[in-house]
């Protein structure tokens, strides 16, 4: 006679008869159950405890120092922008009557360091190629001047004769407002970066990006309300602009950062820069340190971890040890990478100048990473550890990620 | 004859490695509450993975099992942990004891499982390490005990919930003559005084006079029940 098996319920099954309600009632006993035996675990395997948190404080003490760093060298780069005057074809464009309650004292020059969110588009038409930035109506970066048909007024500084493309609507920009700001290459970093709204013709020389690198700007500490007050997002009306200029020069292709290819480019470059490159791997060695660890601890305790289930731990307690005994690992790790990076900024501030400092900000994400580096370290053990059936940890038989046992009694792809 | 407390109806293992070997075939068993029952058979006959289905450990390939009107087959993984919980002892051969717990905390762990409280848990702890002659190790670790004084401890662990039925697996393979014994004695003991039910694998024939009831495997299949009260099933 066949009797049918309980079913294991399937993920899904499982996922919806879970309920957050549950939780509490599970995890207090639970937690009491087996903290006691993590923290014997950690205590008993002293060195081994030890070597984890290292690794994870490694990872923690070098993003701040980097992150420190990174920010050293934005203030380091503010104090020596300067403005540079710019372009001789510019004009700012907004499109649609001006709001009449504008304020216009706050068509001010955009003081240096402070910063407007723009949206860029690269505009090719058979008159050239144009950049159309979108922004906001009150932006501080546009002196309202009036334009007369198409013209600068005159008394308009030298340097700035554009031509109004929609003279209705038109605000010039005054030379002295427009700002870049340059920062001496360090890491890689681009030179130049472009506060200026405004459609303008670049000059001969390469375009310098105006895709401007909005994790500097923001680094170089403006609060992010100042400049923009606008009604509708720049987003919006470079699309308003782009579809005004696609009509105006019908043979001209608009690209704008949302273009795919661009996208893609910009991406690139993100990934590419060394900043993030070394943090990327710093994460990866981390948990994997983290991941080789745990797995070594989780193989030489399968006659342990078998035993307890034997006793009646069930899976997800078993679970729960083992990401205890890690979190335990990793929260040691942070501290002690606050530590290591409080010391190191410490000793680096001795010859630098300006000093390098560490924000709340760079706090929280250190505690974000050392999450992430236990999250990826634990999983595959843990989820191990869970799967495993009684007899395979008492045994010392191999274990398999996949539950099912054909596959689990296979072998061919070897386990663990 | 009593209500039985342990039951298995046409129990059947096949582990699928190479051609698939069938390591319980077609067990019937039934164990009737405060029995001694032993296990026997020369080494690879299916004592262990006998053990190992009638304790939940393991699901058979087909068949059932019944403790306490409990049937394994609708029982969940987790179901049936808890149930091994209370109604479950388990004494291995070796790496019985947890290496990083004391000996008193070994004995307390299942205990604890169960969320008795501090006291009773310490009370009780110590009684059972009484009853093993183990009180006086309490705070040592299973590294500082010998062979025999961690069985020792394994069986007060075993007893610590008062389970329906205690699973041994060949408690004394490890042991001289003398220490397993002294282990025997003590389920034995236990048997006695407080009609705990035993059904212990062992291939030492020395233990039959500890038993009830004999049963006698062969190549995964039971080839004859042997009741120690008289009769001689074949
Ligand atoms: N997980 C497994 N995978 C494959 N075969 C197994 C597994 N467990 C046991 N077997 C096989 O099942 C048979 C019975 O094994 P079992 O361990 O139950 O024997 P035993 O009677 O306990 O032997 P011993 O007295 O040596 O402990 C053996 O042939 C063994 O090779
Ligand atoms: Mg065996």
């Amino acid at each position: 006679m066949m009797r049918r098996r309980a079913k294991e319920p399937s993920p899904v099954a499982r996922w919806r008869s879970w309920r957050v309600r549950d939780l509490p009632r599970w995890l207090g006993p639970a937690w009491r159950l087996v903290r006691p035996l993590a923290h014997r675990q950690l205590a008993r395997h002293g060195l081994q405890s030890a070597m984890v948190a290292l690794v994870v404080a490694g990872a923690v003490a070098s993003y701040l120092v980097m992150s420190a760093a990174g920010a050293g060298a934005a203030r380091e780069a503010m104090a020596q922008v300067r403005p540079v005057p710019l372009f001789a074809d510019v004009l700012a464009y907004a499109p649609g009557p001006l709001p009449a309650d504008i304020d216009r004292r706050m068509a001010r020059a955009v003081e240096i360091g402070h910063w407007e969110m723009v949206a860029v588009a690269e505009v090719y038409t058979a008159s050239g190629r144009y950049t159309a930035l979108g922004l906001s109506p009150t932006s501080r970066l546009l002196e309202a001047l009036t334009l007369t048909a198409g013209r600068w007024p005159s008394g308009t500084p030298a340097g700035v004769h554009g031509h109004a493309v929609f003279p209705d609507h038109a605000v010039g920009i005054s030379p002295g407002t427009i700002t870049s700001l340059e920062v001496p290459g360090r890491h890689g970093w681009h030179t130049l970066h472009v506060l200026v709204t405004g459609l303008y013709r670049p000059p001969g020389a390469p375009f310098s990006g105006p895709l401007v690198d909005r994790e500097t700007l923001i680094r170089l500490g403006d609060p992010v309300h100042q400049g923009v007050v606008g009604w509708l997002s720049p987003r919006y009306r470079l699309t308003a602009a782009t579809a005004r200029l696609a009509r105006m020069f019908p043979q001209g292709t608009v690209v704008t950062r949302d273009t795919p290819g661009v996208l893609v480019l910009d991406l690139t470059r993100r990934a590419w820069s060394p900043v993030l490159t070394v943090m990327g791997l710093v994460v990866a060695l981390a948990a994997a340190g983290l991941f080789s660890l745990m797995l070594l601890s989780f193989l030489r305790r399968k006659r342990y971890l078998g035993m307890l289930k034997a006793l009646g731990l069930e899976s997800s307690e078993l679970g729960l040890l083992l990401v205890m005994e890690a979190g335990l690992m990793s929260v040691l790790g942070l501290i002690t990478g606050w530590g290591m990076a409080a010391g190191l900024i410490w000793q680096l501030n001795r010859f630098h100048e300006p000093a390098l400092r560490l924000g709340p900000g760079d706090l929280a994400a250190s505690v974000l990473l050392a999450a992430g580096v236990l999250v990826l370290g634990s999983f595959i053990p843990v989820t191990l550890s869970r799967r495993a059936t009684v007899d395979q940890l008492l045994h010392n038989r191999r274990v398999y990620l996949s539950p099912n046992p054909s596959c689990a009694q296979c072998g061919r792809c070897g386990g663990f | 004859m009593s209500e039985p407390i342990l039951k298995c109806n046409e129990l059947h293992k096949r582990f699928l490695v190479g051609d698939g070997v069938d390591a319980v075939k077609d067990v019937r068993l039934t164990v009737a509450p405060g029995e001694f029952v032993l296990i026997m058979g020369p080494s690879g006959c299916g004592k262990t993975t006998l053990l190992n289905l009638l304790g939940g450990l393991d699901r058979p390939t087909r068949g059932e099992v019944i403790l306490k009107h409990r049937k394994f087959s609708r029982l969940s993984e987790n179901e049936l942990a808890r149930m091994r919980r209370t109604l479950v002892g388990f004494v291995f051969q070796f790496f019985n004891l947890l290496p990083d717990l004391t000996a008193a905390e070994n004995v307390a762990l299942p205990m604890r499982m169960i969320g008795l409280g501090h006291e009773e848990v310490a009370r009780r702890t110590l009684e059972l390490l009484d009853e093993v002659g183990m009180v006086d190790r309490a705070s040592h670790s299973p590294y500082e005990l010998s062979g025999g004084e961690q069985q020792r401890v394994a069986v007060a662990r075993a007893l610590a919930n008062r389970p329906a039925v205690v699973l041994a697996d060949e408690p004394t393979g490890n042991l001289d003559s003398q220490s397993g014994n002294r282990v025997m004695e003590l389920f034995s003991r236990f048997n006695a005084r407080h009609g705990q039910t035993f059904v212990v694998a062992s291939h030492d024939r020395g233990f039959r006079e500890y038993a009830t009831k004999v049963v006698h495997m062969l190549d995964g299949a039971v080839v004859r029940m042997e009741d120690r009260t008289g009769a001689v099933t074949p």
